[in-house]
């Protein structure tokens, strides 16, 4: 019951940063720094592969929701990123965990986010979208947004688990 | 409930894994565009043609903006400007484009000349 009560709170945050981040105006579309990561990586850290899926799809699915594209072709290619970021860091930080910090973790998860829609968007709508000329912009904007999250998840990590909140 | 052993502290892995990214990245720009098959041309946004690059003989099109008319010379995969109306002449030393994705604006004019594959779009727009 603590435990459910917990995860709920967490996808709350995840869907509030995540529509909030969709408000703000960019510069740069189709680059978004991907704050809710900070959730899905506490999740990872805190409980395991099973509840960090149950809180990344009630973040998109509420989300998207939130933002009016549930069911659109950006719905389906967030899907699909979020899919394989967390399949990538659960991998990493349970598997490789003594190589990585969150930091690297964050950003290999924002370079499989990237890729995974790319991907998704050449072989399920555009297929004439130039993969090649854009994978490297969208390879090295992870690089920095993942580093950004990662230090963010750091912090909220080392609090979380220093207070026990979520035990 | 799975415990994972959390490094704070950044690690070698974390050097590793973004210059690995960085060096896929440099290593996918350096790839070389594709050769591109057609010509489109537009005028203040309005495409008024699409050419092939391999026409049968080298061919001269002539395309009216709205300073008057240049001459764009396609032969052999290659499209050039041959002359034009406008003052500086940027269209002219763009040189010559064969790739996918290369362009060249003619801006006095309001003429923009890309390089596309060819391949249909089977999609119209994308708002994000």
């Amino acid at each position: 019951m603590k435990k459910l009560v917990q995860l709920s709170i967490l996808s709350a945050l995840a869907i509030i940063i995540f529509s909030v981040e969709n408000i703000i105006p960019n510069p740069v579309p189709m680059i978004r720094i991907g704050l809710a990561n900070v959730i899905t990586l506490v999740v990872l850290c805190t409980w395991g592969l099973s509840e960090a899926a149950e809180v990344v799809l009630l973040k998109i699915v509420a989300g998207n929701l939130l933002t009016g594209r549930l069911f659109s072709p950006l719905f389906t290619l967030s899907l699909c990123g979020s899919i394989a970021a967390t399949l990538v860091m659960a991998l990493m930080l349970y598997r490789f965990s003594g190589f990585f910090s969150l930091v690297g973790i964050s950003i290999a998860g924002a370079a499989a986010h990237n890729s995974a829609q790319i991907i998704a968007a050449r072989f399920l709508f555009i297929k004439s979208i130039p993969v090649l000329s854009l994978i490297p912009l969208f390879i090295l904007s992870s690089v920095v947004t993942g580093a950004i999250v990662g230090a963010a998840a750091v912090y909220s990590v080392k609090i979380i688990k220093k207070h026990e909140v979520f035990s | 409930m799975k415990e994972a052993c959390v490094h704070y502290k950044l690690r070698y892995g974390d050097f590793a894994v973004a210059g690995i990214l960085i060096a896929a990245a440099i290593a996918f720009m350096s790839v070389p565009l594709k050769q591109g098959s057609m010509i489109q041309i537009q005028v203040q946004s309005r495409t008024v043609g699409v050419y092939s690059l391999y026409p049968d003989k080298p061919k001269t099109i002539a395309v009216t903006g709205i300073i008057g008319t240049m001459h764009i010379h396609v032969e052999h995969g290659y499209a050039w400007v041959a002359d034009s109306p406008c003052t500086n002449k940027l269209c002219r030393k763009t040189g010559r484009i064969s790739r996918q994705g290369e362009i060249i604006v003619c801006l006095p004019n309001r003429v923009v000349i890309t390089v596309t594959g060819g391949e249909p779009r089977d999609i119209d727009a994308i708002t994000m």
